[in-house]
């Protein structure tokens, strides 16, 4: 009887998760269905030749391409030297590196906006500087998750491989161990780590949104458009349009998952999992790569900084002051019905309500998988593939599910400030998971096995061994919970312009969307995005340390 | 011929001073010592992984102290056999030899039929005469061994031993055995060194 | 008849307070829907609940589509009381779909005149959408020109027609933000269509001139921001260190000089072109949403934006034209002096406009497609 009340726990977990991601986007798709009076391929041709839409998909495809092209090109190198040589502040370089993976997109787009725009380098009147800056942009926000996917790989092969390569005659010269030991060892965690950065990249918003504002991509164009569909018998070929650019969207992205899927298998084969200790090298000239990279990846950051204090001078062609100004104006002033301290506390409830909610969502989903993984591994795989499905799907498809789905049959919804929850739950859960599930497979099975024979079960299990090894990644999970959320940008958009419960994130777009006559909206601006990159980053920064400590995350 | 002449290595202790013998093409030794004793840096300087303080190291009176570890032609067997787990057998084996004949080679080395396994199946002996085989197309003049068959059971120890011996025979390659084995030591070559005593 | 005013409040809000105290909390809230840009501050917002106690919550729905789409989908629940921020290219098909309140049945429109002020635009304006929205602040889409480049000695000629701009000496300079996109865009379109209407030529169309415009290279951008802060020389987007905009032309308001001469000390090179017949007037409404059950609430507040004290304050709040008679732009720092209102503006009904509008979207969206 128990066995089968835990059966059900675990069946009730996994289920409502997975539901809580289908449903909206099931009903979504139905209504706009409706709206689009039925489907028809036409709708595909439509997107392409529409005078709305026609040059969305190429434009898409172009950038995310180039931006995977160029992380690639920064991130390997990175990831090799932070593998091959002895660093004494490794973690400290790592977390950097990482730092702007989980920085807010709308504070990136600020950074790089500051970077190439007033005051900066004046680049910003010309398209393609612009577009330059879009894929550098988005080279910066993933070279993260290069070096994550990579450097461990690189890291497991033992010196002894490459002595051993140079005794054979097909490993006798660099090019052959290139390719016959190199590109077959790392090719399946490089796609990885390209298949998600073209994911990011091809449903980025905020960013496209603020440095190419001149180009739609499927996902801002979806955004843009979402607050006129799924009204039967208005803006018909809107719906239609959306449809199609959503289906397109979908099957990318679905296609990304099922091969990140596939190369996780390969990923663990290539190399055997044995870690043995040797010696790397000291970095000596190689220092010499890694401090650009550095200051690559802080230049954005600081710019933000240094940005909220430079006021443009009117009277005076071409002059700036500094001035704390921006930030009086941020803290004090009049200047949108959210003033900075109501963005701050709304964005921190959000944060919290998150992680209250998708943490032990997360842990009890983790658990209930590990439970799987011992009944069926083909069923656990299955389910754990529709858990990442939120990694996939983009930010503002949830949020036109739940605007879609939710809200526009049940309109009273729309004053409830709590819906830009649901999509952060939506988003930052499998994040949780993925975090608890490391650490729960790399707990001996013969401990808990043990602990029972002791006559330990349940809670008392939990809170005697478990609880001791999952403190540290929950701690972990839950501040990257609320960075996720407090960062969140596509969902909140759309779903939390009810002005008495703006976010930060949503509050700097709104600063920005304003005529800039006055010099100070752009410092102001900047102000708020320092107070929103400063919370998430000191997040950060704290799980780092749990981190590095316990090795807890698959993040 | 390969001759070591005086080589000496030291690594904040000295490692090992002014060894000197030489070995003909076909020809067994052995180099015997306990753990510390410098065996598998002395393998690594001849074939090159690793440098020496003093004294020369030549095959066939050229000295080859400049020539890189891939142009030497001598072979080496780590402790631990090196698999690449990417490729399955057959795979292994032609990155010794493009050329080579896998299943003429798989015969040899007692593995018949293995071509398309994955080598994270193999058991440890398997996985070592895999080694074996893929040195062996590779076509060394000279092959050094590292105790590769220390992790193995006595048992099984001797048969590979003594089918290592008959490869090296018939290819006519000659072969330093490092072990601390004295056994093993005996039934390998007529001569032996002995290192840190 | 402020009196009387007072009393029905008074005697509405003692009368709720008899059904339940928890019932006349809430109704002391009113919910404002608007859009993203809208330049009002806290301020204004924070004196209204002052004065009157009500409080305010606002909801913002994009642009003015987004207001109208926001409406559309919640007609059979209403969510919102106040809608603020449809403009004359926009509020006759929100009425035309039912989703406004007749400002009449809330209230007479004498109960919003305060101060006996004479406003004759707010009368034309009523009329003209038959009290469905009470004007709150409206301006003139112009042209707005660089004259360190144009006009001067050695410079080009200001143009005196728009058919000027399809001459190859304008090739690239011209910025326009979308029509499809842009609400000034949107304006400037509708002004184009009357323009060609009235001009001399009988055999051109507006179309003719958007297509010459097209190959003569115009800069066609989403939004005005990008238009006037990226491409146009002379706004504030170019005082910057060795930028130099692409476009001397762009679209933007009349008074736009005059509200960079206000931040900058009187100090702006940019000028309002002032051609006949082509400067669509656009007023912003408020309005009542349909369903509102705020009653005398709403009212207030349309009273309190209108009313003298607030509303003489549109041009530093919203950077747009106060709707109250007598009341102009401040004439500190040039505000007014570089500003114009240019002759022979293009007035048109909303039930004009929302005839043709989505046509000449169409038409536009094909040339440019």
């Amino acid at each position: 009887m128990k066995s089968r009340q835990f059966h059900l726990i675990h069946f009730f977990s996994i289920g409502s998760f997975i539901l809580l991601i289908l449903l909206p986007l099931f009903l979504g798709m139905k209504r706009i269905l409706f709206a689009s009076e039925g489907w028809s391929f036409s709708y595909i041709h439509s997107f392409q030749t529409h005078n709305l839409t026609s040059g969305v998909l190429w434009f898409t495809f172009l950038q995310a391409t180039l931006s995977t092209l160029l992380t690639i090109i920064i991130g390997l190198p990175l990831a090799w030297i932070l593998a091959r040589y002895h660093w004494k502040k490794a973690p400290l370089m790592r977390a950097i590196l990482t730092m702007p993976f989980v920085t807010p997109t709308i504070v990136a787009a600020m950074g790089f906006l500051a970077i190439i725009g007033r005051g900066g380098l004046n680049l910003i009147g010309n398209e393609d500087y612009r577009f330059m800056a879009l894929i550098l942009a988005h080279a910066w926000f993933n070279i993260a998750l290069i070096i994550r996917f990579v450097e461990p790989v690189i890291s497991r092969v033992h010196p002894s491989m490459e002595e051993q390569l140079r005794f054979l005659q097909m490993g006798r010269t660099p090019y052959q161990r290139i390719r016959c030991f190199w590109i077959p060892i790392l090719w399946p965690s490089i796609l990885s780590g390209a298949i998600l950065t073209f994911t990011f990249s091809f449903t980025s918003f905020a960013m496209i949104r603020w440095i190419t504002p001149g180009n739609l991509s499927l996902e801002s164009f979806m955004a843009i458009h979402s607050s006129g569909v799924g009204i039967p018998g208005y803006l018909v070929e809107i719906n239609q349009l959306i449809l199609a650019a959503f289906l397109l969207q979908l099957t990318i992205l679905v296609i990304g998952l099922g091969a990140i899927g596939i190369l996780q298998k390969k990923l663990s084969s290539v190399i055997p999992l044995v870690d043995e200790k040797y010696e790397k090298p000291k970095p000596q000239k190689i220092r010499l790569i890694l401090y650009p990279a550095l200051l690559f990846v802080v230049t954005p950051l600081i710019s933000v900084i240094v940005g909220s204090f430079r006021i443009q001078d009117r009277t005076k062609r071409g002059t700036y002051f500094w001035g704390l100004d921006g930030w009086k104006r941020a803290i004090n002033g009049s200047y949108a019905h959210t003033d900075i301290i109501d963005a701050t506390m709304q964005s921190l409830v959000y944060a919290s309500m998150t992680v209250i909610i998708a943490v032990p969502l997360g842990l009890l989903i983790t658990k209930s998988l590990i439970e799987l993984e011992k009944r069926s591994n083909h069923k656990a795989r299955i389910a754990e593939t529709f858990l990442m499905l939120p990694f996939c799907i983009s930010a503002v498809m949830i949020g036109l599910g739940i605007l879609i789905g939710f809200m526009k049959w049940q309109p009273d919804l729309m004053s409830h400030w709590w819906i830009p929850v649901l999509p952060h739950i939506i988003i930052a859960t499998p994040f949780v998971i993925r975090i608890f599930l490391s650490t729960y497979r790399s707990i001996d099975g013969e401990l808990i096995e043990h602990a029972k024979t002791l006559g330990l079960a349940n809670w008392a299990l939990f809170w005697n061994i478990e609880w001791h090894y999952i403190r540290p990644p929950l701690i972990v999970a839950s501040l990257f919970c609320a960075a996720i959320s407090l960062g969140e940008f596509g969902a909140s958009w759309m779903l939390a312009r009810d002005g008495s419960f703006d976010t930060l994130s949503v509050l700097i777009d709104q600063i920005m969307s304003k005529p800039g006559f006055d010099p100070l909206t752009y410092p102001t601006a900047m102000a708020v995005a320092t107070v929103l990159m400063i919370i998430t980053l000191s997040f950060f920064t704290i799980a780092e340390k749990w981190r590095d400590e316990h090795n807890g995350g698959g993040f | 011929m390969l001759e070591i002449k005086d080589v000496s290595k030291s690594f904040s202790k000295t490692l090992f001073q002014n060894i000197s013998f030489t070995i003909e093409q076909g020809q067994r030794l052995s180099i015997m010592g306990p753990s510390g004793s410098g065996k598998t840096t002395l393998l690594r300087c001849i074939c090159g992984l690793d440098s020496f303080d003093s004294g020369s190291i030549n095959l066939d009176g050229v000295n080859i102290q400049e020539t890189p570890t891939e142009k030497r032609g001598i072979g080496l067997i780590f402790q631990k056999p090196v698999l690449y787990h990417h490729l399955d057998v057959s795979g292994n084996i032609k990155l010794g030899n493009k050329n080579a004949n896998v299943k003429e080679i798989l015969e040899l080395i007692q593995l018949p039929g293995y071509e398309n396994r994955r080598v994270d199946e193999l058991s440890g002996g398997e996985a070592q005469r895999l080694a074996l085989g893929r040195s062996i197309v590779a076509e060394p003049r000279f092959l050094l061994l590292d105790e590769p068959f220390s992790s193995l059971d006595e048992t099984l120890r001797k048969k590979l031993l003594q089918d290592t011996i008959e490869l090296l025979e018939q290819r006519k390659i000659g072969s330093i055995l490092v072990t601390h084995n004295h056994e093993e030591a005996q039934l390998f070559s007529e001569n032996s060194i002995l290192l840190g005593y | 008849m402020k009196h009387i005013l007072l009393t029905f409040i008074f005697v509405t809000a003692s009368m709720s307070g008899c059904i339940g105290t928890d019932e006349s909390n809430e109704k002391k809230e009113i919910t404002i829907l608007t859009y993203d840009s809208l330049g009002f501050s806290d301020k204004l917002f924070d004196g209204f609940e002052t004065k009157t106690g009500i409080e305010v919550k606002i909801i913002r729905a994009g642009d003015a589509g987004g207001i109208y789409n926001y409406l559309l989908q919640t007609k059979d629940s209403p969510q919102v009381d106040i809608v603020l921020g449809l403009d004359n290219t926009y509020i006759q098909s929100a009425i035309d779909a039912d989703l406004l309140e007749p400002l009449a049945n809330n209230a007479s429109t004498e109960l919003f005149r305060e101060d006996g002020e004479s406003i004759e635009l707010i009368d034309i304006a009523l009329k003209d959408n038959l009290g469905f929205g009470m004007p709150y602040d409206h301006g003139y889409i112009c042209l707005n020109y660089n004259s360190e480049l144009i006009g001067g000695e050695n410079q080009s000629n200001i143009p005196t027609s728009l058919w000027d701009l399809t001459l190859p000496e304008w090739n690239g300079k011209v910025a326009i933000p979308s029509p499809q996109s842009s609400s000034p865009g949107r304006g400037f379109l509708i002004g184009t269509t009357h323009y060609f209407d009235h001009d001399a030529d009988q055999n051109t169309t507006y179309i003719d001139w958007w297509q010459q415009m097209r190959d003569n290279q115009v800069i066609i951008t989403p939004g005005w921001s990008d238009s006037y802060e990226v491409h146009y020389s002379g706004g504030y987007g170019v005082w910057q260190d060795n930028h130099i905009g692409d476009a001397d032309l762009t679209v933007s308001y009349c008074h736009s000089p005059g509200v960079e001469a206000w931040f900058a000390d009187n100090n702006t090179i940019s000028k309002p072109l002032d051609i006949p017949s082509y400067a669509f007037h656009q007023v912003e409404y408020v309005s009542i949403a349909r369903g509102s059950d705020s009653g005398n609430l709403a009212n207030e507040f349309i009273s309190y934006l209108i009313s003298k004290e607030v509303n003489k304050d549109m041009p530093v709040e919203n950077w747009m034209y106060s709707v109250l008679q007598g009341e102009n732009l401040p004439s500190e720092k040039g505000y007014e002096f570089h500003a114009i209102i240019p002759q022979d503006p293009v007035y048109m009904s909303s039930a004009t406009i929302n005839q043709n509008l989505t046509t000449w979207l169409n038409e536009w969206g094909t040339v440019f497609s």
